[in-house]
């Protein structure tokens, strides 16, 4: 009997936002839409910006085609102490023994999200499913993949950050039976990082819904934008870089003496100072058309983040033919933008200055930037070639 | 022992002067910009709160309901006299450290307000045209980035450097009265039982003091965040609503 393929993903849902949960779901539509059974397993919890409280209720239901299944969120444990299910289970008595991990891991992995159920689930159901886990550093991926080393896959979603250099996490990662990685600089490191046979990490990349279209127009329309525009999407706070893209963007204006716009749209909520108002406009959670006609609208896509493992905005950006502009530290996005050559990437203030001068000055480059990015995203980004080389990895079809 | 040596502060004067330098900042310098009064006011608001805050005091007033009450309040009183030698100490240092703190900050408004009240108004054309090379295509692209960024002055990121220990600092503002014990020995165990109790009997009069001490620590660091904004807003408030307002003409 051909093993059932799940995908396990602590937060899963429509209203789940995160790059590695939104990529879950996309993968487990598009595994689906290739006639493969699958099954998501998750808890009741929406995301990480509201981590503990149920928001999808238990048991089973669909969502988009696929069978979901979410089991309660358990309570808070204590400080540094395991899942029950985990730790009273021999395999990972002896491992942890083993291991001996720092406290300070087990510290921060006992203040995360778990599921005591949906971890007794994989090991009651381990001879009939093979587990993907997504992403690495969560509580039911770590205890999970001890529990059920055989069944385990794992969609890292990894870069360069204190996480990869846990003791856990080289455990989990080189004790998962393959690992799926989002872009050839994920794969890399995780091959060097970690002493992998390089088989080992299969480069099942990341898609995006390549159908939508953009209407620039509208949205400088909706948001009244008179100036040259720079987009970015995601998270705005330190982790994204997103306070030193303001103030480039600042120093920029004061430089060159003309006001440009930084749109920056996302869930969470940004404190502006009264002067940053004038070139930084918040547009808030944007639809997904909403989006598209931002990255549409923009003179150029700007991403200042240096830990990402795909960075799905970049290829939305692309997508909508605009050119991109990076940080030279993030081996993945500047990696992608050099394969591409969809753009431009900034190491400090003055290439970053540098860069907007030619991209905003020449359209004819931002144009030829942008269509180069368009047709990498066409090529690479397809979700039914995901799809078919996660199958293909996992089950071996 | 005795007072720290450090001189009181009168709160009214105090404010009243604030207020005074408030008025002048934002109608007689050249910073006069709506955008840097806004960051000004709310500077101002995180000072009152440090100065509502800055007191500690260990000798709050402690009062029992019923005999068991009556009973347990003058037992509280007969502890807070007999560790007055160990504890008041400490509260007098820490007040004489948010003293000078506040007078720090203080003097801090002051200076940039004075220096900033000196530049020259912003100039009305652009420092710094947009550069143009028609030659440059995507494949030269990056070398002309290069050539770019070589000729560029240098940003001095001093505005970074306000900023970068400002989550350390909030984590570190917060004072802990109830630590977790630690145990590297197998007797441990029966002393942290003991000190568990200890702590427990004077949670009462220990847990009030870093209440007060927090929300002082808090103020502080919120009045550091508003005034690293609020020099910043002296630099470019100003020049960016010239540029705004150019743009819109």
């Amino acid at each position: 009997m051909t093993p059932k393929l799940t995908i396990v993903s602590t937060w899963f849902g429509p209203d789940t936002a995160g790059g590695a949960e939104v990529a879950a779901r996309r993968l487990a539509q598009s595994i689906a839409a290739l006639g493969v059974p699958v099954e998501v397993w998750s808890t009741t919890a929406r995301d990480a910006f509201a981590p503990r409280a149920p928001h999808y209720p238990v048991g089973a239901s669909t969502d988009a085609g696929v069978p979901v299944y979410r089991f309660a969120v358990s309570p808070e444990l204590e400080d540094s102490a395991v899942p029950a299910v985990a730790a009273r289970h021999p395999l990972v008595q002896r491992t942890l023994k083993q291991l001996n991990p720092p406290r300070r891991e087990l510290r921060v992995l006992s203040t995360l999200v778990h599921s005591d159920d949906l971890l007794a689930a994989l090991v009651d159901q381990a001879a009939e499913r093979r587990y993907i886990f997504v992403p690495y550093p969560l509580p039911i991926s770590v205890w999970g993949g001890m529990l059920v080393p055989e069944q385990t896959y794992l969609l890292p979603c990894m870069h360069d950050e204190p996480y990869a250099y846990h003791t856990l996490s080289r455990w989990q990662i080189q004790h998962a039976q393959t690992l799926l990685a989002n872009s050839s600089q994920e794969r890399d490191f995780l091959v060097r990082q970690y002493d992998l046979p390089p088989e080992r990490v299969v480069l099942s990349r990341l898609g995006i819904d390549l159908t939508v279209t953009g209407d620039a127009a509208a949205f400088r329309a909706d948001f009244n934008i008179t100036t040259p525009m720079l987009f970015f999407a995601g998270r705005r706070d330190v982790t994204k870089n997103v306070p030193l893209l303001i103030r480039y963007v600042q120093e920029y204006i004061l430089r060159r003496g003309r006001l440009v716009t930084l749109v920056l749209s996302g869930r969470d909520p940004i404190a502006l100072t009264s002067y940053q108002q004038v070139f930084v406009r918040d547009v808030g959670f944007l639809s997904e058309q909403d989006k598209a006609n931002a990255f549409a609208a923009a003179d150029v896509f700007v991403h200042a983040g240096t830990q990402e493992s795909f960075a799905f905005v970049l290829m939305e950006a692309w997508l909508q033919g605009r050119p991109a502009l990076v940080n030279r530290t993030c081996a993945v996005t500047a990696g992608a933008v050099a394969e591409a050559h969809g753009g431009l990437d900034f190491a400090d203030f003055a290439s970053f200055a540098a860069a907007l001068d030619i991209l905003l000055e020449h359209p004819d480059i931002a144009a030829t930037f942008g269509a180069s990015g368009q047709s990498y995203v066409h090529t690479h980004c397809r979700w039914p070639d995901v799809a078919t080389r996660v199958v293909a990895a996992v089950l071996g079809t | 022992m005795t007072q720290p040596a450090h001189t009181a502060i009168d709160v009214a004067a105090l404010l009243s002067d604030l207020q005074r330098r408030i008025h002048t900042n934002t109608t007689q310098s050249g910073s006069t910009s709506a955008l840097t009064r806004e960051e000004l006011r709310v500077l101002h608001e995180a000072l009152h709160e440090v100065e509502l805050t800055r007191v500690i005091s260990a000798h709050w007033p402690i009062q029992g309901v019923g005999l068991v009450g009556r009973i347990v309040a003058a037992l509280q009183k007969i502890t807070r006299r007999l560790l007055r030698w160990y504890i008041n100490p400490i509260v007098e240092q820490q007040n004489a450290f948010n003293d000078a703190t506040l007078r720090a900050l203080r003097l801090m408004l002051d200076v940039f307000a004075e220096q900033t009240a000196a530049l020259p108004p912003p100039p009305q054309t652009p420092p710094m045209a947009p550069r143009s090379d028609r030659a440059i295509t995507a494949e030269t692209a990056a070398h002309a980035q290069a050539h770019l960024a070589a000729n560029e002055p240098t940003f001095d990121m001093w505005e970074n450097d306000l900023r970068v220990d400002e989550a350390q600092r909030a984590h570190i503002a917060i004072v802990h009265a109830h630590w977790p014990l630690p145990v590297d020995r197998p007797r441990d165990h029966l002393a942290n039982v003991v000190h568990k109790l200890q702590r427990r009997l004077l949670q009462w009069y220990i847990n009030p003091v870093t209440q007060h001490m927090n929300a002082c620590n808090r103020a502080i660091h919120i009045s550091l965040v508003h005034l690293a904004t609020y020099m910043v807003a002296l630099r470019v408030a100003q020049p960016l609503d010239h540029i705004r307002t150019r743009h819109d003409a």
